[in-house]
């Protein structure tokens, strides 16, 4: 079974080619819409994008009166050019990824990223890929809703659900008669002489015992390490936390409201299926305690990513399918991205209302979020100064696409549980449980 | 921070307290502006006329609202108009919120990009229709001395609790302390009041917070008409100024056509096909009975008794949707306590209130014979209230969880529609929903507090 992985591209824009990009991207997302896309045949994508990210901080409303904006040089002093990403969440590893890219997507990475810095002429394959893996980035932690599920799988499933669908709206009157243990049998009987729905009868592969030990032990070494340095953390810890609280009652909070315009052109954006791309970019509060903060904070996410929230729930959120944060510019600017289901007021309020103290930990480091308390409180819990930042750092994803575009996180478990009650005969109890998912 | 109890009814338009049920005969008007000052001059005649929620036993109501449109023309700054919300700014039928709502308003009647600009709502409400033609006419009197044109008058059917497809109808609207009515506050219900800032600008809304609303310097108010906001009451506002936004409203006008004679050929058909009763289909769609008894109480027959019931959830006793399905249309437009996290909790409900609409709707018949519903709703944030509830609870597939259900009622339906009815052992699935009802015109209105109106009326900005 796969485990996922993400990759993250990213190239600078050629002076003055940011128009002729963003004419490449609007190609490529036609292909992505009229299906045409090549991203479609390179196996194991769940999702892909491609963004600009604005090297001027002031692009996407970013800067505010009451805040200084260092994020628009990096350490040098040099000013950061518009920049283009490429992201990927995938079954495979991002090398097999980006081989496959380098020969079967030729055409579109051409197309925009020979309007990137020290982009070859005419590559071939080869060059491609060395090019492209010159410019990845490692992502600093990264979400997936349900470790180990692939796009084949979820796929799959989806197919035997809508099958099973049609097939209990044309034996309806039949199966009616039955008890709903002879209901799933008969259903069970019929799957497993099918050749389209048949696999539903084996159970989907399982985290292999090799890979459930090693993430045992990552979580018991992390565990020993916490324990023996406990005594240190306490020692550094409170200062930490004290020095950080200190900074956050004098932060400046930025009170900039989103432009309707720009809220207009994102809303464009949005809506079009059942999931949407998220993308936003903070710049990280000066001074090295913030930057070291982020740092942390960020492992702890991957870490809890990775062992805790891994099981189709981000602390009670259940909508996103992926999120990651990448560190840009000399740990300068986050960019957070995900794809999560129903509208951004919906995904917001989910934020605001479940995982408050989540968000906060993390974008309370970035340049004007709401005032916090201790790290934790306040923060995304002031609604509307919340929902304000989030559409002032947001930005456009211009191309997007999903292996799945009509799936929501809650249709892909309950696809999988209903594969799951496939491999087994049900007791009446089982099999009407079984029955309420169709 | 002002406490909750310090309600300024005297200074709210009565439709927040009220739905003017002992006033069967209404009309609403709509009207475009042109000149500016004259454009105040009708107003402030329109404002002279306009019932306070601390009035009672009035025999005419008269109830005011202005679109984002109509507060420019009447020349207030374009500084003060952006201290509104977006969505009131922009309007309803921008072309990414019709999509996000389902709308189409290239077709409609009014409100749409083809007919004349909205920029004013004027809600009639009288005891007898010969005192609402009165009270109009006087009305367009001083429109037409304004320079103020007549977009469209949305005449009303004389009020009744029935609904065109033949349900009892406005049954569960959020109970706010402070707005209820004497019997109200007598015998309340079990449910856990809703702030009045949820409705009312310029107080605590269900975060404890106050809802983004236009606040002036004190300079913007040089005649002293606006309600004072102290420094420190506000947190987005810490100086404090002249709150043009307290109690206020935003209100949401949509003219909704039913097609009531589509709608019983197609539950008989559908009823027959499937050998489910008729009147139980049409109810499952509904969510609730006829009569207004909640299929989540009596799930196997009408029990006029219940009508006015309201107060039940769905976890305890119908989590799968076997009594009321988890898309009829009263489960979409309030979940009770079915979402999560933690159904059936108080958390639960909680999300829930967080997204309650106060409806004040009354229903129509066009010259046609056509029926159906101005639809009318009150909310301090049109897109955590209204939008919300309209898109991702009524026109989602995915609501609960489902894949391709619409709202059997109201929601926009595509080829893949259909609407689920859970059942043991095996569900019934019926696709080729006709579209019963059809959005034919809207607008958002910013309905003012007393003294905002006549700060608007003044023009001393």
């Amino acid at each position: 079974m796969p485990g996922q992985s993400a990759v993250s591209v990213r190239a600078s824009v050629l002076d003055g080619s940011l128009d002729a990009v963003e004419a490449a991207l609007a190609d490529a997302k036609r292909d992505v819409l009229e299906g045409t896309t090549s991203l479609a045949t390179i196996g194991g994508v769940h999702f892909a994008r491609l963004l600009i990210v604005p090297g001027d901080a002031d692009v996407q409303g970013l800067s505010n009166a009451d805040v200084q904006i260092p994020g628009d040089a990096d350490v040098q002093g040099r000013a950061i050019p518009d920049s283009v990403m490429y992201m990927a969440d995938l079954d495979e590893s991002p090398d097999r990824h980006l081989r496959a890219l380098s020969a079967q997507a030729g055409a579109v990475l051409d197309a925009v990223f020979s309007h990137c810095e020290g982009y070859p002429a005419a590559p071939d394959p080869a060059q491609r890929y060395t090019w492209l893996c010159a410019h990845e980035i490692v992502s600093a932690a990264s979400y997936v809703n349900t470790i180990g599920r692939g796009v084949e799988q979820i796929v799959q499933e989806a197919g035997l659900h809508d099958w099973l669908e049609v097939y209990l709206d044309a034996h309806r009157s039949d199966l009616s008669a039955l008890s709903p243990a002879d209901v799933h049998r008969s259903v069970r009987t019929v799957v497993e002489h099918t050749p389209q729905v048949r696999f539903a009868i084996h159970p989907a592969p399982t985290t292999s015992t090799a890979s459930r030990v090693r993430a045992l032990l990552q979580v018991a070494a992390s565990v020993a390490v916490v324990i023996v340095a406990s005594p240190v953390l306490l020692v550094v810890g409170i200062p930490w936390v004290l020095a950080v609280h200190v900074l956050e009652m004098t932060d400046s909070v930025s009170t900039r409201r989103p432009g309707a315009a720009s809220v207009d052109r994102l809303r464009a954006q949005e809506d079009q299926f059942s999931y949407n791309p998220f993308a936003a970019v903070g710049v990280i509060k000066p001074g090295s305690l913030r930057r070291r903060t982020v740092a942390i904070v960020l492992r702890a996410i991957a870490f809890s990513a990775r062992h805790v929230f891994n099981k189709g729930s981000l602390a009670g959120v259940t909508t996103i399918h992926f999120a990651r944060w990448v560190v840009l510019d000399d740990q300068q600017r986050v960019v957070f991205t995900s794809y999560y289901d129903g509208s951004l007021e919906s995904y917001m309020d989910d934020f605001i209302d479940k995982l408050w103290w989540g968000l906060n930990v993390i974008f309370s480091n970035g340049l004007g979020y709401p005032r916090t308390d201790w790290l934790f409180f306040g923060g995304a819990r002031k609604e509307q100064a919340f929902k304000d930042y989030l559409r002032c750092h947001q930005l456009g994803t211009a191309v997007s696409y999903a292996a799945y575009p009509t799936l929501t996180t809650s249709n892909i478990i309950n696809n999988a549980e209903i594969r799951a009650g496939l491999t087994r005969d049900l007791s009446d109890v089982e099999a009407s449980q079984w029955l309420a998912r169709l | 921070m002002a406490p909750a109890t310090d309600a300024e009814l005297d200074d709210m338009q009565g439709l927040l307290r009220s739905a003017f049920r002992t006033l069967p005969s209404a009309c609403f008007g709509v009207y475009t502006l042109s000149d500016a000052a004259r454009s105040r001059t009708f107003l402030s005649r329109i404002a002279a006329r306009v019932t306070s929620a601390a009035a009672r036993n009035v025999p005419v109501a008269t109830q005011v609202s202005l679109s984002a449109t109509g507060l420019r023309a009447i020349g207030l700054p374009d500084a003060v108009v952006e201290g509104f919300s977006l969505e009131f700014q922009a309007g309803i039928a921008t072309p990414a919120r019709s999509r996000f709502l389902g709308d189409d308003p290239a077709a409609w009647t009014w409100g749409g990009p083809a007919g004349p600009q909205v920029d004013v709502l004027v809600c009639t409400y009288a005891r007898t229709s010969e005192e609402l033609h009165t009270a109009i006419a006087e009305i367009d009197a001083a429109a037409a001395e304004g320079g103020v044109a007549g977009a469209t008058q949305l005449e009303t059917l004389t009020l009744s609790p029935i609904e065109p497809f033949g349900f009892r109808d406005g049954i569960s609207d959020p109970f706010v302390r402070e707005l209820a009515s004497s019997a109200q506050a007598a015998d309340p219900p079990k449910a856990e009041p809703v702030p009045l800032g949820e409705f009312v600008l310029g107080y605590r809304n269900i975060y404890g917070l106050q809802t983004q609303r236009p606040v002036l310097p004190d300079s913007g108010d040089p005649n002293n008409v606006l309600p004072v906001l102290s420094p420190g009451a506000d947190q987005d506002n810490p100086q404090g100024g002249a709150d043009l936004g307290r109690n206020g409203s935003y209100l949401v006008l949509r003219t909704l056509a039913q097609d009531t004679a589509g709608f019983e050929s197609h539950v008989r058909e559908q009823a027959a096909a499937s050998g489910l009763d008729a009147e139980l289909l049409a109810a499952k769609m509904v969510g609730r009975w006829r009569s207004g008894a909640p299929l989540a109480m009596s799930h196997d027959r009408d029990r006029p008794d219940l009508a006015e019931a309201n107060d039940f959830g769905y976890h305890d006793n119908d989590p799968l949707g076997l009594r009321c399905p988890i898309g009829a249309h009263i489960r979409r437009s309030n979940p009770r306590d079915s979402l999560d996290p933690q159904p059936g909790s108080a958390q639960s409900l909680a999300v829930t209130d967080r997204h309650r609409i106060m409806r004040r709707g009354r229903k129509f018949t066009d010259t046609d014979g056509g029926q159906g519903l101005h639809f009318v709703a009150l909310n301090g944030n049109l897109g955590r209230q209204f939008e919300f509830v309209q898109h991702t609870w009524l026109n989602n597939p995915k609501f609960g969880g489902l894949y391709d259900d619409v709202d059997p009622l109201i929601g926009p339906r595509d080829d893949r529609s259909v609407f689920t009815v859970p059942a043991r052992p095996v569900r019934r699935r019926f696709a080729g929903l006709p579209d019963f009802v059809t959005t034919v015109g809207g607008a958002y209105f910013f309905l003012p507090g007393i003294r905002a109106l006549h700060y608007l009326c003044e023009g001393s900005w």
